[in-house]
């Protein structure tokens, strides 16, 4: 079995960035244009860990360590955030979001807009397991 | 860098540390058994009890309580991984030399307060209730 | 790793003493927010830790720093360098820190002051540590914490479509350019096999700028794309209008100071135009190399290109516009494109006898700009009530007549932007084409034009500042404008206006010039504007 080279890493690596920073300027979808910089990260992380193989080096995967844990605090506020569009819009589609924009400047009108969502089934309820809480005034306002 | 050579008998504290867990699995699961009282009702009789009705569509949407509780394991569970390194190397030969141990521990029990702050601004947020 | 260099890890905590107090303050505000909200307490909470942030600086400057052998160590090996640019920086912070909390004093409804002025509070120590990072491990982390509380705090003052756009956008395009970022910093380390940034320029430039590989063209313009993002350069600029115009004004006067500096402090230290001593070492047989060139020569030219554009194109959109936070933000843009002239001079100005003048006219601007953009955004903030906003350049109308003073002083503020003399904004764009059309040699000619196009982009900035000069002082106004009473409002508009007007003249022109060049750790020296 021959090893792998550091040149392959590093394709691979390029390649997840690239394709990720494609996602991100081509995809609509909120959560898939997050995912997609996500994978930019993870394209960086192979870049490192195969550097830090090569130089023998701790260095490289110190900073990965980071960027997991940065990636992850990102990935909670996105969460939250992209919930609240999604409350607000009803829908994850970001070319709904140009109110801003060049004041001349007509809204983008896709010619594809995204497929609906297939049928908008009520929210299920929760079977409470135990006694139901009992819902206090003051507890509502900590959104 | 060279990989060490494996040799089975340097693991005998992981087959050790495997019966102690299937020992104590067992055990429980038993006294559960035996001590356990036992209610029937509909919640109870689910196959999962945790709030998702486990039979029809999988693609239903979630509750939006899920999504917080996700947030929140999100952080608290990556913020693990520092513990991992720092355990391995803290008081090993060639790991945290001697001049850092201190400084390195006060960095780590910090962290770990940290966690706890988080905990507690959660907590005073609410957003442990299910509701 | 040695005994020597331990030793110095384990020294570095009390050095960074100034952003634990923030950290703390932080932490404890978040925590106190849950139990009591109001925003006059917390900002009293937070203006009294910024003070305390400045008197621990002052007394942790004062603390020997390693020297000799173990300071060369020191700089080759801590995550953290405590040099004479990032006390300037961190000084700056903490001053751009208190102007906020005092903006913002009423504008953030009770119930999210606490988590916003925390949120403000991390966002100063991340800038300072931006400044102290001396590895690429910390110089990330400390950027993480300078954009990841931006987004809460763009959201919190005010949860209206608007806002929540320009947080989104403003996040989506953030984390975009930390991955861009990364993408350099994994080149760079495997370049070099070391993430000490002082380790890896001394080796980038032992090799000679001319023949490096194409992977260090790469991480170049990855690492200047990413910070390009936050320092507003032109093709890098998408979000800046929409975000400004539709976050809240504290939030946009934040965004269009710290990032900035941030940013700019970042390229400077990855890049090699600053390095502490020790780097910068002549090899035998290699062509010796400008400071800034560590990654390519091609590192000015980049520059010109970004600078020219970056200015033309800010000003020249900034003309179109009508809302007064859009025009702001293209002036934000434009005035990037300044900073970015003197970055890009600054390589062929480090032989002369004056230093590098081109990164003493950088943080000179760095610092008139943030004053004067700060009071900009706080007349905005100031005048503007639910009931009778400011939005567009034409709700000023009859400003003169109804608060003369306010306006008065946003026609400071202006004139500055301008570059009027008299104002820091002159002083500071005299500074950086004075440095351009400096420049000798070959490239004598390509910095006289850029010189020459950034005087043109002056004439044409004047254009929309003056409009609304024209707007406030001749037209009257339909409604005339209320505004509130709002002390702390009115005291960071007094503060900036005094500054805009006292950095320009004796003796606070003499003594930023003075604090500039001792940041870059050169003497003292004379110039022309310190004469005057």
């Amino acid at each position: 079995m021959t090893p792998v080279g550091l040149q392959s890493y590093l394709v691979l690596g390029a390649i997840l960035f690239g394709l990720g920073a494609i996602g991100f300027l081509a995809r609509r979808n909120l959560i898939l244009m997050f995912l997609s910089a996500e994978m930019m990260v993870q394209g960086v992380a192979v870049n490192l860990l195969a550097f830090s193989r090569f130089r023998g080096n701790l260095g490289g995967q110190v900073l990965t360590l980071f960027m997991i844990t940065v990636a992850a605090c990102e990935a909670a506020i996105a969460l939250a955030l992209i919930l609240m569009l999604y409350r607000r819009r009803k829908s994850l589609d970001v070319s709904l979001w140009q109110e801003l924009r060049e004041p001349d400047q007509d809204a983008v009108i896709d010619e594809e807009p995204l497929p609906l969502p297939p049928m908008e089934e009520p929210s299920p309820r929760l079977t409470p397991a135990g006694p139901a809480p009992q819902k206090r005034e003051e507890e509502v306002s900590h959104v | 860098m060279t990989e060490p050579t494996f040799d089975l008998s340097l693991y005998y504290p992981i087959f050790l540390y495997l019966l102690i867990l299937l020992g104590f699995a067992t055990t429980v699961m038993i006294l559960i058994h035996v001590v356990g009282p036992r209610k029937k009702t509909p919640v109870k009789q689910m196959p999962y009890e945790s709030g998702m009705d486990p039979v029809g569509d999988a693609r239903q949407r979630f509750d939006v309580k899920f999504y917080l509780i996700a947030i929140m394991f999100l952080v608290f569970d990556v913020e693990l991984l520092f513990l991992y390194p720092w355990a391995v190397a803290a008081y090993q030969e060639g790991g945290v030399p001697e001049v850092l141990r201190r400084p390195v521990f006060w960095g780590v029990l910090v962290f770990i307060v940290m966690l706890l702050v988080a905990y507690i601004y959660d907590w005073r947020k609410g957003v442990f209730k299910w509701r | 790793m040695n005994d020597l260099q331990n030793a110095l890890l384990a020294g570095q905590f009390r050095y960074i003493l100034p952003e634990i107090v923030l950290a703390v303050a932080a932490t404890g505000i978040f925590i106190g927010g849950t139990f009591r909200s109001g925003r006059y307490l917390w900002s009293w909470a937070a203006l009294g830790s910024l003070v305390a942030s400045l008197f621990v600086l002052t007394i942790t400057a004062g603390f020997v720093l390693p020297s000799g052998e173990a300071g060369r160590t020191a700089t080759f090996s801590t995550p953290l360098l405590f040099d004479s640019l990032a006390n300037f920086v961190r000084v700056l912070a903490i001053v751009a820190g208190i102007l906020l909390v005092l903006f913002s004093w009423n504008e953030v409804p009770d119930r999210h002051a606490a988590d916003y002025l925390a949120c403000l509070l991390v966002i100063i120590g991340g800038v300072g540590l931006t400044a102290c990072a001396n590895d690429l491990v910390s110089l990330y982390l400390a950027l993480e914490l300078i954009s990841i509380p931006t987004y809460i705090l763009l959201y919190l003052p005010r949860h209206d479509d608007a806002a929540q756009e320009a947080a989104l956008k403003y996040f989506l395009l953030s984390i975009f350019s930390s991955a861009l970022l990364l993408f350099g910093f994994s080149y760079l380390y495997g370049l070099t096999g070391t993430t000490n940034i002082a380790a890896i320029l001394h080796t980038l430039y032992g090799q000679g700028g001319g023949d490096m590989p194409a992977v260090a063209q790469i991480a170049l313009i990855t690492v200047v794309a990413g910070l390009g993002f936050r320092i507003t350069a032109a093709p890098f600029h998408f979000y800046a209008p929409d975000v400004y115009q539709g976050a809240p004004t504290v939030g946009a006067a934040l965004l269009a100071s710290l990032p900035k500096l941030a940013g700019f402090i970042a390229l400077l230290r990855v890049l090699g135009f600053v390095t502490p001593d020790g780097v910068l070492v002549p090899v035998a047989g290699r062509p010796h190399v400008l400071p800034g060139m560590a990654l390519s020569d091609q590192v000015p030219i980049l520059f010109w290109f970004l600078a020219a554009f970056t200015m033309s194109l800010g000003n020249l959109l900034a003309v179109l516009q009508d809302n007064l936070k859009r025009l702001l933000a293209y002036s934000s843009v434009a005035h990037a494109g300044y900073m970015l002239v003197a970055l890009a001079a600054a390589p062929y100005l480090s032989e002369r006898s004056s230093g590098s003048d081109g990164v003493h006219a950088l943080l000179y601007y760095l610092v008139a700009y943030g004053v004067m953009t700060i009071g900009a955004f706080a007349v905005i903030a100031f005048l503007s009530t639910p009931e009778r906003p400011v939005d567009n350049v034409e709700d000023l109308a009859g400003l003169s007549g109804s608060h003369p003073y306010v306006a008065l002083m946003l026609a400071v503020f202006m004139f500055s932007l301008i570059g009027m003399p008299l104002t820091a904004g002159f002083t500071g764009k005299f500074l950086i084409f004075f440095g351009a059309m400096n420049v000798v040699g070959e490239q004598a000619d390509l910095y006289r034009w850029l010189a020459v196009i950034g005087m043109l982009n002056a004439a044409v900035g004047g254009w929309y500042y003056l409009r609304i000069i024209a707007v406030m002082y001749l037209r009257t106004a339909l409604r005339p404008i209320q505004g509130r009473r709002n002390v702390p409002g009115l005291v960071t508009l007094i503060v900036c206006a005094v500054l805009t007007i006292g950095l320009s003249i004796p003796p606070g022109a003499n003594v930023l010039l003075d604090a500039v060049k001792n940041a870059t750790g050169i003497k003292s020296t004379p110039s022309p504007i310190a004469q005057r």
